[in-house]
């Protein structure tokens, strides 16, 4: 049974989009310039190793980007391919107990935590660009399929980058459609019949930015994004506890639309002595009454004119979904115990040093460690009821856990 | 693992740290997927040449033989070849002829046991000691703890449980037993008087629906295909080893001849949970759950 981690695949077209803006990563600054690069071809590969702690959700993710300079004016094509290998175990949403159980197998994972559903999955994703220059406009389209077991996505886009004031602002915005079937057979206990059930899930998605030149060495980037969801929200393989005692389970439920919004700050600077700085502030909230925000702060530093040393840090933090509940004493329309919906923290510190050789080749390795914990916190059922004496319980969060990612890169540039 | 001890952290993380290495080297000396385990190693040499094992093993394979015969030829651990007609994963069901073709290797007398060698006379046969080996593990596990000197653990490793005395107030451990058809459920719990092994065999860890018919992994070795009857079976004895031997034998005999199974046996307790839900279990069973009419019934709490 493949109980998929939506915030995964989340993750993993973050991470692809984040790879176009390769320009913006590499140099700190002027992602405007436009390349001189008639004719020819560029490869950027990444492999990212993605862990979390305690068993949990663990992805091996290489991607390549390949971009097609189609010379004399003609634009730029560019494909992305992402294969992404999970496994590991989500938390169900079932409340922690610290009973040990038997079963005939270890899927449950109980004992003074969550418990878990174990799961594997691999996806396959591909994205096709055009791009092309009309005078001061940049505008392009994008069309991308992505296949996993129990989940299928489909999406185009289109954009355009305008450029004004000789070159000191542009103002960027785009349009995005995307169409998600869902399909999770294979679970007994929402579909005991083993019907090929199929679920549709609409993401129309809208954003629009001005970017500006402040100086020789400024660059601010404001822009704001609108994203309706409709359809199937719901996680199809997440329970919630109701009751006094928390022992019963019933399937989770969310709302069929949801409307998120982001408001994104970005400001670089490049100091003289071979240093960028890249400050990155968003404040995101949404129709499920999330609120959150990140701020993310990268330095780059150039040393000995082959070495990029980058260190990074991240601060976020995010309010629950309006139905999120570590349990329910009575079922309500709408419920979730999802903890990826719940109030929590994370921060996360990272490293990656790159290597310039002969102007073409650019090989990267980077590091980040990010530790999560929620704030709603709940003490184990079970066991330890009445509580003996002199022992102390300690309240758990299925949001609590620790995060390594490794990620190699190899660029290859005409 | 839960254990109580008062001889402070670095004790209890030392004594768990070598319980986890311990069960990680059962792990992969019995593995059929890794390559290097011995069960591979017999595998590979099945049709050519006998295998020289330690006695670790070789009681292992003897075990499960016994096994082979107490459940008349029902449980065998050369089933494992069927896999190569089924697919859990993608939902396969295999035609009678895929499993014909299989069945002359799936022979428990084909696995001769002879001055520590085991040899499978036919190519192609595989032995799968997974059926046996996770419950040695937890046994090897628990006798660490007492060789250490604890007096009061429960330890369990994929759903099979071995409990050391009682817990530090002494109640008797609580052992819950998930229900077959909603993994996070209970359907009773079990409540073990002094040290017991505590193992569950069932259809839900992996399996399909098709057409309505429920398909899951235990299959019955005379026939090839998934035993019938018994959703889940629960079987306390002395060692989880040889709880795990009685659960699989009962739960392939089906309802009636695995709760007489149970009975029957020495020292062995436990209780079947049939296809439709309803639960089945042995006289001794009242001491020791909290099933209606048992000691602890109501004593959801305790």
């Amino acid at each position: 049974m493949a109980a998929t981690d939506r915030a995964a695949k989340r993750r993993a077209r973050r991470r692809l989009r984040k790879l176009r803006d390769l320009p913006w990563l590499a140099t700190g600054i002027g992602a405007l310039a436009a390349r001189d690069a008639a004719g020819q071809t560029s490869v950027d590969s990444k492999f990212l190793f993605y862990k979390e702690s305690g068993g949990r959700t663990q992805v091996l993710n290489p991607v390549l980007l390949l971009q097609q300079d189609l010379g004399e004016n003609a634009g730029e094509l560019s494909l992305l391919l992402g294969y992404d290998a999970i496994s590991g175990a989500s938390p169900t949403g079932a409340y922690p107990t610290s009973d040990v159980t038997t079963s005939a197998s270890g899927h449950t994972i109980a004992s003074g935590s969550f418990p878990q559903a174990q799961y594997t999955d691999a996806r396959k994703s591909a994205s096709l660009s055009y791009g092309r220059k009309f005078g001061a406009h940049l505008p392009s389209i994008d069309v991308s399929y992505a296949k996993e077991n129990d989940y299928t996505a489909r999406a185009i886009g289109l954009s355009d980058s305008w450029t004004m004031l000789h070159g000191l602002g542009t103002l960027h915005f785009g349009a995005a459609f995307s169409r998600d079937t869902v399909s999770p057979v294979q679970n007994p206990e929402t579909n005991p019949d083993g019907l090929d059930l199929n679920y549709h899930k609409d993401e129309n998605g809208f954003s629009l930015g001005w970017t500006q030149v402040l100086g020789e060495r400024d660059l601010l980037d404001v822009s704001a994004s609108l994203m309706q969801l409709s359809g199937y929200l719901t996680d199809p393989y997440k329970v919630v506890p109701i009751g006094a005692d928390k022992s019963q389970t019933v399937p989770e439920q969310r709302p069929d639309t949801r409307s998120r919004r982001a408001l994104v700050v970005k400001y670089g600077h490049h100091y003289l002595w071979d240093g960028a700085l890249r400050v990155i502030y968003r404040y995101y909230n949404d129709s499920w009454s999330i609120q959150a925000h990140t701020l993310e702060v990268t330095y780059d530093q150039r040393v000995d004119s082959d070495w990029i040393i980058s260190p990074q840090v991240r601060f976020y933090t995010q309010t629950a979904a309006s139905f999120y509940a570590s349990s329910f004493t009575v079922p309500q329309t709408y419920m979730s115990a999802d903890y990826r919906l719940a109030p929590l923290g994370s921060i996360l510190a990272g490293l990656t040093v790159a290597r310039v050789i002969d102007h073409h080749l650019t090989l990267s390795l980077g590091f980040t460690y990010q530790s999560q914990n929620g704030r709603d916190r709940v003490v184990p059922t079970g066991m330890l009821s009445p509580p003996e004496e002199g022992l102390i319980v300690r309240p758990v969060s299925a949001a609590d856990m620790s995060i390594l990612t490794i990620i190699g890169g190899l660029s290859w540039r005409p | 693992m839960q254990f109580v001890d008062d001889r402070g952290r670095q004790t209890a993380s030392r004594i768990a740290r070598a319980v986890e290495i311990e069960a990680r080297r059962i792990e992969t000396k019995f593995s059929r997927y890794r390559d290097t385990s011995v069960v591979s190693e017999i595998n590979r040499n099945a049709g050519r040449t006998p295998v020289a094992v330690d006695g670790e093993t070789d009681d292992l394979v003897r075990c499960a033989l016994e096994l082979t015969d107490l459940t008349g030829g029902r449980f065998d651990p050369t089933v494992g070849v069927l896999r190569r007609a089924w697919d859990f994963k993608a939902g396969k069901v295999p035609t009678g002829d895929e499993i014909d073709a299989l069945r002359p290797l799936v022979d428990a007398s084909a696995v001769s046991r002879r001055e520590r060698t085991v040899f499978l006379r036919r190519a192609g046969m595989e032995i799968d000691l997974g059926g046996v080996g996770k419950e040695y593990a937890v046994d090897r596990a628990a006798r660490l703890l007492r060789e250490e000197g604890v007096r009061s653990a429960v330890v369990s490793f994929s759903g099979d449980v071995r409990t050391i005395g009682s817990r530090g107030d002494g109640r008797p451990w609580k052992v819950g037993v998930v229900d077959p058809r909603n993994r996070n459920r209970c359907r009773f719990a079990v409540r073990p008087l002094s040290d017991a092994g505590i193992a569950t065999s069932g259809d839900y860890e992996r399996g399909f629906v098709k057409d309505g018919v429920r398909y899951h992994h235990i299959l019955d070795a005379r026939t090839g295909w998934p035993a019938r009857g018994v959703a889940s079976v629960t079987v306390v004895a002395a060692t989880a080893f040889r709880a795990g031997c009685y659960a699989t034998a009962s739960f392939l005999l089906g309802p009636a001849a695995g709760l007489t199974l149970l009975e029957n046996a020495e020292d062995v307790e436990g209780a079947l949970i049939t296809d439709e839900g309803e639960i089945l279990a042995t006289s001794g069973m009242w001491l020791l759950s909290d099933l209606p009419g048992g000691v602890w019934e109501g004593c959801r709490e305790a």
